[in-house]
């Protein structure tokens, strides 16, 4: 091939002077130092509590973003120089008299000018190469940007030639080729911004005279982009990113579609046009040089009006370009307007979407209401009407730590004419967020959707299913039923749902928003197993199922005997019975005066093993309890559905039992702060923080690379320079230094295999709760990311039993418009024959959570066998677990004993380990864990494994609130015995097993039952929970605390134990977050007077609080608070939290002794 | 070998070529000469496609030039009248260039260049930077870098401008040497008598006409008779005017006491009848002559005809 003479020439005289090789050496060496201290501060594990392996891809961005700029900025200077240096040393003409025809000559100039510039580029791919040590950039990411820069390069430098043949002398020709460039870059993305904000004035003008107006679609303006560099490369960027849909981003008007062929291949074909550009003003500038065709230029008469015209003759091409692209435009975009259009479910709750002849009626939730943090039912049934159908039915939520989408997604196969039911979980979104529901083919392509926005309660509304022949009997239970009145979003009354025996299948997730289940008058001989197991996993992860029986006990209960109950069924008898409730008591329910007549009632006689009553008349027993892992299990021995009769008279009372016998799980998840560990609020982050700890024993060695790119640099640059010369060969570093910038980049990349990331792995934590006693295989939940080194989409099958989804999201208030129409960022599919995880377009090291459920290998339990009395603790710890535990702690109250190694079988004496009680940790559970554990979370210099503890124990105790008592241990190294799945990646985490346990603890003869506000029942949520003081400008309110039955409060203890060190740090430590500032006060019964019963940092201990109870057991605290003391507390013009006393709370139980929690 | 017709080229009002003729035979060494702004530069400027005529055609060596602008730039030579150099390039890189844009590369074309350089008395220049030679050896080296692909034409616009008297007449032999090999060539000059010195044929423009043209003695004979005849009478000055002006090959007169200058278009043999005349009718007279004058006289007093008669 023949070389362009002029370009010959040119790159001849390039690398002629020492300033060739001091450019390569000198741009490298700052490409380098960015590098190298891009890659000292993300992979530097001393300055890392975590390491990130997006900073290779970061470093990538940086560089290759310098790059373009260097090329934006120094591509015009050469070019716009070119020609107009050649007119100006008057060597044009000699030029243009030789056989050299104009477009050659631009060519060779333009050629010449970018070869520097694209050179430059090219030296520094070994600097580049560096990300290869990590991954996330792979080769053909590479190759795209290089291609990128070259036709930018091109595109730009032919702008520059166009203005050096335009203009005569070299300077104005590079104010002009800036011009263009900024025309270029500047007034393209000036126009999308004039266009979005005409199009948001306009909405917001008109949304006055008509609230269903839509912002004006004004996408067309998004297409003058596509010859916008900077924008195909920020698009470009974001794409390794995994953002999809660059343009919609720009704003709100610019929501609509573009062509589909231009959304898909953007880079293309900003690419294609970018060239056809610069053959135009590579023709123009061509046209300019011709000295016949230049008639315009040699005329003095008319020379403006013919320029003008020859001007506008040379522009239609491009303007014929933009106007055919955007005749396009509004055929395509009529479809979908600018805003997406959501649709309001019907009162059912569903939605109907079709196509052809496929038409899915989708219920979202029960009854279209979902719950914050719950899994929604999702509830299709599709009908086929035409010829047999193999499809999905696809849930999308929008991300809440990105834009984008979750999908999840069950296939189905509908033959034709066949109507086909699906029902799945998905995992939750946000609140009042909107869903995308669509109808998927096989391929995945989407044949129809609808945006619809759902209703969302947080649990503080309970949600009940109810499960009977009789639905309507049921209907009364609602009345009143709110988990906990005096939250800011509860209503009085829970809401029932009434169920088929279809809405339980086999993933009990379906069930998950429900609260309560109630099964009366129903066979439940008519579940499968799998419907019975279903339950069981719904009742363990926190539900509670409530049982009538009656007359027909057999009938409800028999399903559940051996699998969830053991026990005994009686002979059925008829009582009268005022459900054991006072007349006053009644009232207080209801009101108002009412009769507590009796009334006639069918019972039978139900015994079960561990259960304890909850409500009797006083001759029999009308409702007993089972705790039941998280959950639990209410059994009336009467039929809930109730006459009507009775319901209106005694309804609010089985409500009350409800109420007061939710589980757990619940109560922790709809009255939070009671604890002050409420602080570790955002379990989210430590869980984020724990799944995204990445393993650091195989990170590249930086200062390897320092050396081999230092190496490279001084042979590419001033070596090659002075060898090239000394052979008089200089015109050989044209080549030499891209072969050395490929050999070291092969040779970088190659080196880097050993640390690079070739495949997806896995970081996961899972937890197994251990059961009360050893029963069978223990149930492991496991939290897991999973991370691509690479934004290409993948998928990980899976057998089909798995119990997988998503993880949750929390986040913020997102929009349709953060979904991309036809691309969800990651999901779940489950398929008839497997699980898929979908991840089809996530950034490279975007890490996505999912979470599944499994047996674990392991069996037994640890059996804790500790009590206290106010001087000592004492007692045992057993593993009667088959694997061996590490790092155990025991908690208690804030004090904390290390257990370390607990081997299978072996036992440890309490008393006898190192204790870490919280005042010597100023009260600070970070630091109190962090002397446990020989570390804190965010140091740098621990290793990842007990990192991973540390961030597990801050997880569970967030989690666990409510609890002060517990067990946590490791499973030993190699145990294998949580996450196990079969997945083909590497897998990095650990795997913690908890107890929660119960201390017996005793005070001068009394039984301990823990601090005031988990007792308290009735206050003013407008400025307290019953523990955090919201307002306290407010300074005198009351709480009634409301004691266990039975229970009779004698002492009421208050010093800096029971205080968990918050008021009383003020005195010692000089500081406190949480604190009591005020005076608690009693009513004397005798003198109707209030009298002080504490006072903040004063230590009290009240033997006659006693005289001071409500005829019902309950006491009445009147707080006056000073909130003044608060003030300062940390600093000059801080606050401390104000709470209300934490103490100590003994006392006796009248009959059986009931334990505390 | 050069056939131009009616070439007419105009800037805005100004006319710069007025439907000019111009033939130049083969191995001809043609000096073009004109007063600054008569057209020479424009007129070669289009023979050598630099430039677009508005009227006319030029063919050079068959090929129409004004058409066929690839085919006409194998045929000529063009050395500008201002012309640049590359700054880093040496003089042996500089020839190398323009030979590879005429597909002449690698060791041909060294020695090549060589011989070219040779022949403009440049062998010893080769390594040296274009930049550092002299006015007068870059314009010899522009001269063979026009030469590097053996045009039939050689189109030289003022060669000789700006140098110093060496630097012209090395100059003149070079071309001489080039004319002896056989090229066509045309030089510019608006100095006659320089032209005069080697060119075989010389045409003579003003105001884009071509005023003359010929071999220099064709040139001189005409001009010849262009020049005035200087009459000095003695006495009877009224009846020498008389007598003069009664001739019709007499175009003017000028009196000056008893100077009597006079246009007069006739050869010898009429001037002697004039004379005799004079002589017959009483006219004493002591002097009676052709004013002799230089060339540049000459070409000035051309020129200036010219202008008046205008």
């Amino acid at each position: 091939m023949k070389i362009n003479p002029v370009y010959g020439k040119e790159v001849k005289l390039r690398v002629r002077s020492l300033k060739f090789a001091m450019t390569i050496l000198f741009f490298n060496l700052g490409l380098i130092a960015i590098a190298l201290l891009g890659f000292e501060v993300f992979f530097n594990v001393n300055m890392n509590y975590r390491i990130d392996y997006s900073g290779a891809t970061q470093v990538y961005f940086i560089i290759i973003c310098l790059e373009a700029a260097m090329v934006a900025f120094l591509v015009p200077v050469f070019t716009a120089g070119s020609i107009a240096g050649e007119r100006e040393k008057q060597t044009l003409e000699i030029l243009l008299t030789t056989v050299l025809k104009p477009g050659q000559i631009v060519i060779g100039k333009l050629m010449s000018s970018i070869s520097m510039v694209v050179l430059l580029v090219f030296s520094s791919l070994p600097v580049i190469s560096i990300v290869f040590t990590i991954g996330g950039i792979n080769i053909t990411d590479l190759m795209q940007f290089v291609l990128l820069i070259i036709i930018m390069s091109l595109f730009i430098g032919s702008m520059g030639i166009f203005a050096s043949a335009l203009v005569k002398r070299a300077v104005p020709a590079t104010v002009l080729s800036f011009v263009m460039v900024g025309i270029v870059c500047g007034l393209t993305a000036i126009g999308v911004l004039i266009a979005n904000t005409g199009a948001n004035i306009y909405y917001y003008n008109m949304q006055n005279i008509n609230a269903n107006i839509k912002v004006p679609d004004v996408t067309w303006a998004a297409y003058p982009l596509l010859i916008n560099p900077a924008f195909t490369l920020i698009d470009m960027v974001l794409k390794n990113y995994g953002a999809i849909d660059m343009v919609s981003k720009l704003g709100p008007g610019l929501n609509g579609k573009l062509l589909p062929f231009v959304e898909d291949y953007w880079f293309l074909c900003s690419m294609v046009l970018q060239i056809l550009f610069t053959l135009l003003f590579i023709k123009l500038a061509a046209l300019l040089l011709d000295p016949l065709r230049r008639k315009e230029r040699s005329r003095k008469v008319n020379k403006k009006d013919k320029k003008e015209k020859h001007k506008k003759k040379q522009a239609a091409l491009p303007m014929l370009i933009l106007a055919v692209i955007l005749s396009l435009v509004p055929a395509n975009t009529d479809t979908a307007s600018a805003t997406i259009k959501t649709k309001q479910l019907d009162a059912n709750g569903q939605i109907k979407i079709s196509k052809d002849d496929i038409t899915a009626t989708i219920g979202i939730g029960y009854k279209g209401k979902t719950k914050y943090e719950r899994y929604i039912k999702v509830d299709a049934v599709i009908e086929n009407k035409g010829s047999d159908f193999t499809g999905k039915i696809r849930i999308e939520c929008s991300r809440s730590d990105a834009d984008g989408s979750v999908a999840v997604q069950k296939a189905f196969a509908a033959a034709s004419g066949e109507t086909k039911r699906v029902q799945f979980a998905s995992a939750s979104i946000e609140p009042d967020a909107y869903i995308k529901v669509s109808i998927c083919d096989e391929e995945d392509n989407v044949i129809c959707s609808e945006y619809v926005s759902t209703k969302w309660n947080y649990d503080t509304i309970l949600y009940i299913g109810t499960l009977s022949d009789n639905q309507d009997s049921l209907d009364y239970i609602s009345s009143g039923l709110a988990a906990d009145k005096n939250a800011f979003d509860a209503s009085d009354d829970g809401l029932v749902f009434q169920l088929g025996i279809d809405d339980i299948t086999e993933d009990y997730k379906i069930l998950d928003s429900l609260d309560i289940i109630i099964i009366d008058d129903f066979d439940t001989s008519k579940f499968s197993d799998i419907q019975i197991e279903a339950i069981k996993a719904w009742v363990s992860n926190g539900g509670t199922l409530f049982l009538g029986s009656g007359a027909d006990a057999d009938k409800v209960l028999k399903a559940f005997s051996g699998k969830m109950l053991n026990g005994t069924i009686g002979s059925v008898k008829q009582i009268n019975t005022n459900f054991g409730i006072s007349r006053k008591k009644l009232t207080s329910l209801l009101g108002e005066n009412r009769t507590n007549r009796r009334v006639p009632l069918d019972i039978t006689q139900i015994s079960i093993k561990g259960s304890e009553p909850v409500l009797s008349d006083g001759r029999n027993n009308l409702i007993s309890s089972l705790d039941y892992d998280n959950g639990n299990i209410l059994v009336s021995e009467f039929s809930l559905g109730l006459s009507s009769g009775t319901a209106a008279l005694y309804g609010p009372v089985i409500t009350d039992v409800i109420k007061n016998n939710i589980s757990d799980k619940l109560k922790s998840n709809s009255k939070e702060g009671f604890n002050p560990w409420s602080s570790y609020s955002n379990i989210y982050t430590y869980q984020y923080e724990v799944l995204n700890l990445n393993e650091t024993d195989s990170l590249p060695n930086i200062k390897l690379y320092a050396v081999i790119l230092l190496v490279y640099v001084i042979i590419a640059g001033p070596v090659a320079y002075i060898i090239t010369k000394k052979k008089d060969k200089r015109n050989l570093l044209w080549l030499i230094v891209p072969v050395l910038s490929v050999a070291f980049s092969v040779t970088i990349y190659l080196i880097g295999t050993s640390t690079r990331i070739q495949r997806p792995f896995i970081n996961y934590v899972s937890t197994i709760k251990l059961p009360e006693k050893a029963g069978g295989k223990n149930n492991v939940n496991t939290q897991f990311t999973l991370t691509s080194p690479s934004n290409k989409s993948y998928e990980a099958v899976l057998p089909a039993n798995v119990a997988i989804s998503p993880a949750m999201t929390n986040g913020y208030y997102y929009s349709p418009s953060d979904m991309d129409s036809n691309k969800y960022d990651y999901g779940v599919e489950y398929g008839a024959n497997n699980t898929k995880l979908l991840l089809n377009s996530l950034a490279a090291f975007e890490s996505v959570g999912f979470e599944m459920e499994n047996k674990s290998t392991t069996k037994g339990t640890v059996e804790i066998d500790v009590k206290k009395n106010e001087k000592q603790i004492s007692g045992y710890i057993s593993n009667k677990m088959s694997c061996g535990l590490e790092d155990c702690i025991f908690y208690y109250k804030g004090d904390m004993y290390y257990i370390g190694n607990l081997p299978a079988g072996k036992s440890v004496d309490i008393s006898k380990q190192k204790e870490y009680k919280e005042s010597q940790y100023s009260f600070d559970f970070e630091s109190q864990l962090s002397a446990v554990l020989g570390g804190g979370f965010y140091s740098n210099d621990i290793d990842i494994q007990l990192k991973r503890k540390i961030g597990m124990l801050h997880t569970f105790v967030a989690n666990n609130k409510l609890y002060d008592t517990w067990f946590y241990g490791f499973t030993e190294e190699g145990t294998e015995a949580g996450f196990t799945d079969n997945f083909s990646f590497d897998k990095y985490g650990e795997t913690g097993v908890y107890k929660i346990a119960q201390v017996e603890e005793t005070f001068g003869g009394y039984d301990v039952i823990g601090s005031l506000e988990q007792y308290a029942v009735d206050y003013d949520s407008a400025h307290s929970n019953g523990y955090y003081v919201y307002d306290p400008s407010i300074s005198n309110f009351e709480v009634t605390y409301k004691f266990p039955e039975n229970f009779t409060l004698k002492r009421l203890i208050y010093n800096s134990e029971t205080a968990g060190g918050a008021e009383f740090k003020i005195k010692k430590y000089g500081y406190s977050e949480y604190a009591f500032p005020g005076i608690a006060k009693v009513k004397d019964k005798d003198t109707g007077k209030y009298v002080k019963l504490l006072e903040s940092t004063k230590k009290a201990d009240i033997k006659d609080i006693e005289k001071y109870l409500e005829p019902d057991g309950s006491l009445k605290i009147y707080y006056d608070i000073n909130s003044s003391v608060l003030l300062n507390v940390h600093g000059p013009d801080t606050f401390s939290q104000p709470t209300l006393p934490r103490v100590k709370l003994a006392g006796t139980y009248k009959n059986a002794k009931r334990k505390s929690r | 070998m050069v056939k131009i017709e009616k070439l007419y080229k105009h800037y805005g009002k100004f006319v710069a070529l007025n439907h000019l003729d111009l033939s130049i035979g083969k191995g001809e060494l043609f000096g073009f000469v004109g007063p600054n702004g008569a057209g020479k530069t424009t007129t070669m400027r289009i023979i050598s496609g630099l430039l677009k005529a508005d009227g006319g055609s030029v063919h050079v060596a068959g090929v129409n030039a004004l058409k066929d602008n690839q085919n006409l730039k194998r045929k000529i030579g063009y050395m500008p009248d201002f012309f640049g150099v590359y700054d880093n390039l040496k003089a042996i890189e500089y020839m190398e260039f323009y030979a590879s844009i005429y597909g002449i590369t690698g060791e041909k074309a060294k020695s090549m260049c060589l011989e070219l350089m040779d022949l403009v008395n440049l062998s010893d220049k080769a390594d040296f930077y274009v930049d550092g030679l002299s006015r007068g050896m870059k314009q010899r080296l522009c001269l063979a870098r026009s030469l590097v692909h053996n045009p039939e034409l050689l189109i030289l616009d003022e060669p000789a401008s700006g140098l110093d008297p060496r630097a012209r007449f090395e100059m003149k032999g070079i071309l001489r040497n080039l004319h002896d090999m056989g090229k066509t060539i045309i030089i510019s000059s608006h100095i006659l008598s320089e032209l005069a010195e080697m060119c075989t044929t010389i045409g003579i423009i003003d105001k884009g006409n071509m005023v003359t043209k010929g071999t220099v003695e064709e040139i001189m004979q005409k001009l010849s008779t262009s020049t005035p005849l200087k009459i000095h009478v003695t006495g009877n000055v009224e009846t020498a005017v008389r007598i003069i002006k009664e001739n019709p090959q007499v175009e003017n007169l000028s009196i000056n006491g008893p100077d009597i200058t006079v246009s007069f278009n006739g050869v010898e043999e009429d001037e002697a009848g004039l004379l005799s005349k004079l002589i017959n009718n009483d006219v004493r007279i002591s002097s009676f002559m052709r004013e002799t004058g230089n060339l540049e006289e000459v070409f000035m007093m051309v020129t200036a005809k010219k202008e008046v008669l205008d």
